[in-house]
């Protein structure tokens, strides 16, 4: 099978529902950094989607709804984890929804020029954020890594939450970008110390650091031979801002 | 049953926050989603569980549907059967056999395959199925319905794992042929 098999086949796979957990992790992975894949697999739910026709509708029990409700109603008022990236991500919406409405165009222009020449004259929350923290988790939110970085000083850190990898294998970080031609990039292996992540990040802009997804794999002992990942990739995450 | 219009209509609504859509879409389609996490999951307490976490869903992505890509229905079975096939895979003590007694409510239903009811799209796609060798067309219904991984088909199968990842994909790329075609 040729690599361009591989893709089409993992993303048929994918929508059929037949791959184990940690390949559907990659794949979700995938999706969120390679366009050209994600395409295949938003083909393939076209091309499988209708076969939902062949699965009997069930009623489901009369109080579901209310339940949806009222967590509707609950979701501003709790802070959960996945709360949190939830509302982080229509936050996000929102403000990119505020950078393209016309209305606000000439209050942003000033807005930005302030900030980028004068921005401790912004109010705090205005303030481009200078802290961040990824929780690289499994598909079930179980923590393994969480990764912290400073922008301002320059500082990038990562910590070992869970379990160690299997015996005889190596954790290996990895980050990847739209931006990066070849996938995702090493950050380093876990040998009995974490790797230094600020040697390689610092060399990147912010709006690469801020926007790139962090993964780690599984690798043979010491880490990939290849320079990309070869095993599964069981925690990934992005960072979102902590001091605002 | 609502038309695709319709259910587009409610579901930009629902990206403006509309609760009344909502509660529309969730009428139009609550039958369809729980018949397909219930088939996955086969146990109605995690079914139920599974059905309010993917109308939370359909209400904060809302606005992230694209009609171009899909069809209403298909994005939110999509959602629907990643939703309970992730929690599937998580929690390997669920067994095939187990909680038979929830799917026979979905047996005692009317057979959903009748053919004058489907979309040109549903039979052109069935009857490219149907060109696969029997095993195969068998192997990709149990898959889709059940969302079975090839582990678990192997075992109902009785057959080797690399020989149901074989088929698989020489399967899926038969049926892109022949939908291409």
């Amino acid at each position: 099978m040729t690599v361009n098999e591989d893709r089409e086949a993992l993303a048929a796979e994918y929508v059929l529902g037949t791959l184990d957990a940690d390949e559907r992790a990659r794949v979700e992975l995938m999706l969120e950094t390679d366009p050209p894949f994600a395409t295949l697999v938003h083909a393939w739910e076209k091309k499988l989607g209708e076969l939902h026709n062949v699965i009997a509708p069930v009623e489901p029990p009369a109080d579901i709804w209310q339940r949806i409700v009222s967590r509707l109603d609950g979701a501003s008022a709790t802070s959960g984890g996945a709360d949190v990236i939830d509302l982080t991500r229509r936050l996000r919406r929102w403000r990119s929804a505020a950078v393209v409405s016309g209305a606000l165009a000439a209050s942003l222009l000033l807005f930005v020029a302030v900030k980028e020449t004068a921005p401790h004259l912004l109010p705090a929350p205005l303030r481009p954020a200078e802290r961040f923290v990824a929780v690289l988790q499994e598909g079930n939110g179980s923590p393994g890594f969480v990764m912290t970085v400073d922008l301002k000083s320059k500082s990038f850190s990562v910590r070992k939450v869970g379990g160690e990898p299997p015996a005889g294998r190596s954790y290996q970080m990895w980050f990847v970008h739209p931006s990066f031609p070849g996938g995702p990039r090493s950050l380093g292996v876990f040998t009995d110390r974490v790797p230094d992540i600020s040697a390689t990040l610092a060399q990147y802009s912010p709006d690469i650091v801020n926007n790139a997804t962090y993964a780690v794999s599984i690798e043979p002992l010491g880490g990939s031979p290849t320079g990309s990942p070869t095993g599964p990739v069981p925690y990934h995450g992005k960072l979102i801002e902590v001091d605002r | 049953m609502s038309t695709p219009a319709e259910l587009v209509e409610w579901l930009n609504a629902v990206s403006q926050g509309d609760r009344a859509a909502f509660e529309r879409l969730y009428g139009a389609t609550r039958a369809k989603l729980y018949g397909v996490v219930l088939r996955i999951l086969r146990r109605r307490e995690l079914a139920d569980e599974v059905m309010q976490e993917v109308y939370l869903k359909i209400w904060s992505s809302a606005g992230q549907f694209n009609p171009g890509l899909a069809s209403p229905i298909t994005w939110m079975v999509t959602i629907a059967r990643n939703r309970a096939i992730d929690l599937v895979r998580k929690r390997r003590e669920v067994s095939i056999e187990e909680e038979p007694e929830a799917m026979d409510v979905a047996a005692e239903l009317p057979n959903p395959l009748a053919r004058r009811e489907l979309t040109e799209e549903v039979r052109r796609l069935m009857a490219c199925i149907e060109r696969l060798e029997p095993e195969r067309q068998a192997l990709v219904l149990l898959a889709y319905r059940n969302g079975w991984s090839r582990e678990q088909l192997a075992a109902k199968l009785g057959r080797p794992v690399n020989t149901i990842k074989t088929w698989l994909r020489r399967s899926l790329l038969e049926i892109r042929e022949c939908l291409g075609s």
